[in-house]
């Protein structure tokens, strides 16, 4: 704590030791004019000591009026402030910001001042003792007083009322020197408020100038990042457009696949189809001669038959007697061999079997079949 | 798809004709039917350049011709008259009916004849025998039938039976009155040799398995006796001159037994006869008649005629004797003189068909088919030809009793050459040692 602080500190503390000893006096004086009255006449009638203390209550009192006087001047500069600040409030907000500062201000000081308050109340406890202590010395105090004021109070009310005409002229001049100094410091004041509020006025233009620029460049800013994404979307857009044309063009190309394999699958079926029509034709046209093949060997093979049998002379055409012969033919039917390729047992069958075939020559043969025919097995089996 | 359904199917239904017959590789015709007749053969009459007695080709055509297993062309359809392979058309000869032709020659040499001859096969044109014969006026026409059997076995596979002789009895009459004798024939009746003559009856020749001797029954001394002669010297021997009927005797394939009917215990009942020791066995033990007996072919039973059913019908019994069996039961109420053909596969008999007596053959396994083979009215007595192609028989003829063959597939008849008179009971002798 600074040295100066803590005096006004000290000075503060002991004002209101002061004053709460003045509570415990008496509680008829409504003012404090009439407090200071008193020590006044204190300062007068008092010896050594009592000088010390009047000398203590003048310094007081010289030091409460300045203060009271700050604290006017302080009201009033507060007042005009307020005013000003209603004033400019007007003008721009930052006025009011000023006026919400003062009032944090104030704020502060009022928890400076409770807070000196609360010191005081701490300072009331240590004081409290010295007070009692002070009361017995007080109150053997005041049966001396007693006497010496009643006194001087005549004497004191004479001086007084000089003194408060003294003063009151002392006062007039001074006031009226103040109102001057104070007009001087108005017409200062007001064009300096004049001056502050064109330069206020010029920063609230600068700063509408900038606040315009700077909103110009965040709307160009903005316009840019909108820019920027419409870009941006545009770019995706793009690129969506790109890869969709992509799918397409990949869709269509699978497309273009699917249709020429479609195509490739369906010219094959028909293919497959004409080839196993033209098979079947063939196959019908293969089985049509084999049919009429198979229907000519049946009729060669009866009429080879017939001519056999009308040849083969055999005594003894007893059933279970049977050979076979395997003959070769020349494509004239002409019997180039014939060879009994499994006995009967009976010899004479046989050469029978062999002499009827060999008689039959030429069989009857046609050249679309003698493929077929070229060698001819004969079972040679009567049935009786 | 579908049309691949219907080709398959197709494909399928084709399928038995060209895939199962290339499967067998080759066509197959059968031939299951023909001309059940003797083959096709022609006989050319042999060429001589020496007088020749006998007409040797026509030997061999008449033997060929009486197996019914030949059917000799007629000579008038010859194209030709060769006698040597050069003057042979194969063609012509094909085209004349002839599956074979036989040519040859009779030359004459020092001591007699050569045959020579050739048979050869028309539809191949080639050789198929060819042989050179010696004969003499003796044996001329038992070397004709040698030839025959020659041609008969290369071309029907069977042993030929010409070159063989049969017995039989000739009855004549004479001015003293009926003569019996035993006749000794070439099988076609030729070349006749008288045995036995007799004014006596002379009954059921038999020839010894062998062939020489022959067994018979004679009534000479008006006893009836069973002798065995000796052919090859005219000898001969009583083996059974018992009480009563001795007679129809037959030797065991074996030779060394005879079977015979004796009448000796009362009725005429089966014996055997060892002829080595002259001991009889009784075989039959039965009231009515049993005679005529024959052996098997194997000689373990012995068949015979008896009348104990009521009418003559054939029976067979062990050769050791014991319980006979019946043989005939549906073949008519007249079944007699069993004959077993060599072989045992057959037994012929005499039958009343319809009032007429005829030869029928009994197949004695399988089926047992009937066949009656002759037409006539009294035919009786058959025998077989030692190959059991052939049965000969007695039958009535224009000029009495003669002597025919039938084959045994009843194709063939024929009549034989015989003395006249009544011909009975031939005998067919066995094959020429």
């Amino acid at each position: 704590m600074k040295p100066a602080t803590f005096r006004a500190l000290a000075l503060s503390l002991a004002l209101h030791v002061f004053l709460l000893v003045l509570f415990g006096v008496g509680i008829e004086f409504d003012q404090p004019a009439a407090i200071a009255i008193a020590p006044t006449e204190v300062i007068h009638a008092v010896a050594v000591e009592g000088d010390r203390v009047a000398e203590e209550l003048q310094r007081l009192r010289d030091a409460d009026l300045e203060k009271r006087t700050a604290e006017d001047q302080r009201q009033a500069d507060l007042a005009r402030k307020a005013d000003a600040a209603e004033q400019r409030a007007k003008d721009a907000d930052s006025a009011r910001e000023q006026a919400e500062r003062d009032k944090l201000k104030l704020e502060a000081e009022r928890t400076r001042a409770e807070q000196e308050k609360r010191q005081l109340e701490a300072d009331q406890a240590r004081l409290t003792e010295e007070k009692r202590r002070a009361e017995v010395a007080r109150e053997q105090e005041e049966a001396r007083k007693l006497s010496a004021e009643q006194a001087l109070a005549a004497a004191q009310a004479e001086k007084l009322r000089v003194d408060e005409e003294k003063r009151q002229a002392v006062e007039e001049k001074q006031r009226a020197e103040e109102a001057q100094r104070q007009a001087v410091a108005e017409k200062q004041r007001i064009e300096a408020e004049k001056k502050r509020i064109e330069e206020e006025k010029r920063q609230a233009t600068e700063e509408k100038k900038r606040i315009e620029e700077e909103k110009r460049q965040a709307e160009a800013e903005k316009k840019r990042i909108e820019e920027e994404k419409r870009a941006a979307e545009a770019e995706k857009k793009r690129i969506e457009e790109e890869k969709r044309a992509a799918e397409a063009e990949k869709k269509r190309i699978e497309e273009e696949k699917r249709a020429a394999e479609a195509r490739a699958a369906a010219e094959a079926r028909e293919r497959a189809l004409a080839e196993a029509m033209a098979a079947e034709e063939a196959e019908r046209a293969t089985a049509a001669k084999a049919a009429a093949d198979a229907s000519l060997i049946a009729e060669l093979t009866a009429r080879i038959q017939a001519k056999v049998q009308g040849m083969f002379v055999y005594p003894d055409l007893r059933p279970g007697l049977s050979c076979d012969l395997q003959v070769v033919l020349a494509p004239d039917g002409k019997v180039l061999e014939a060879r009994v390729v499994r006995s009967s047992g009976d010899p004479a069958f046989d050469r029978q079997a062999e002499r009827a075939v060999l008689k039959a020559s030429p069989l009857p043969t046609d050249e679309r079949v003698f493929d077929k025919m070229r060698t001819i097995r004969f079972v040679f089996a009567p049935e009786g | 798809m579908v049309l691949f359904r219907r080709y398959l199917i197709a494909l399928f239904l084709l399928l038995p004709p060209f895939c199962i017959g290339p499967a067998q590789a080759e066509l197959t015709i059968r031939i299951t039917q023909g001309e059940a007749r003797g083959l096709p053969i022609a006989i050319v009459p042999f060429g001589t350049q020496v007088p020749v007695p006998e007409d040797v080709a026509g030997i061999i055509t008449a033997d060929l011709a009486s197996s019914g297993r030949f059917a000799p062309l007629e000579s008038t359809r010859f194209p030709g008259m060769p006698q040597t392979l050069d003057g042979v058309d194969f063609a012509q000869w094909r085209a004349a009916g002839a599956e074979s032709l036989v040519i040859g020659q009779v030359l004459g040499t020092a001591t007699g004849y050569n045959i020579e001859f050739r048979v050869l096969d028309v539809v191949s044109g080639q050789q198929i025998l060819a042989f050179a014969a010696p004969a003499n006026d003796r044996n001329l026409r038992l070397t004709a039938h040698r030839i025959a059997d020659l041609i008969f076995e290369k071309l029907t596979g069977l042993k030929g039976a010409f070159a063989t002789r049969i017995a039989y009895v000739l009855v004549q009459e004479t001015a003293k009155g009926k003569r019996f004798t035993l006749q000794l024939a070439d099988s076609d009746g030729a070349n006749t040799v008288t045995l036995l003559s007799s004014p006596e009856p002379v009954l059921s020749p038999a020839w010894s398995p062998d062939g020489t001797r022959i067994a018979y029954a004679s009534f000479e001394g008006r006893r009836s006796r069973v002798y065995v002669q000796e052919l090859a010297t005219g000898a001969r021997r009583v083996v059974s001159a018992e009480e009563g009927i001795n007679g129809a005797p037959a030797f065991s394939p074996d030779g060394s037994r005879l079977a015979l009917t004796l009448s000796r215990d009362g009725d005429p009942e089966i014996y055997t006869l060892t002829l080595a020791t002259n001991e009889y066995q009784r075989i039959t033990r039965n009231p009515a008649i049993d005679t005529e007996a024959q052996w098997s072919a194997d000689g373990r039973h012995i068949f015979f005629t008896s009348d104990r059913g009521g009418s003559p019908q054939i029976y067979r019994v062990a050769a050791m004797g014991g319980e006979a069996e019946r043989i005939t039961f549906e073949q008519g109420n007249y079944n007699a003189r069993p004959v077993p053909s060599p072989d045992g596969a057959r037994l012929a008999m005499v039958t009343r068909v319809e009032g007429a007596y005829r030869i029928g053959v009994l197949e004695l396994g399988g089926r047992r088919d009937f066949t009656v083979l002759s037409t006539a009215g009294l035919d009786e007595s058959p025998t077989f030809a030692p190959n059991g192609q052939i049965l000969m028989y007695a039958t009535r003829g224009r000029g009495g009793s003669e002597l025919a063959t039938v084959s045994v597939d009843g194709r063939v008849r024929q009549r034989l050459n015989v003395p006249d008179g009544q011909v009975r009971e031939p005998a067919w002798g066995p094959f020429l040692q």
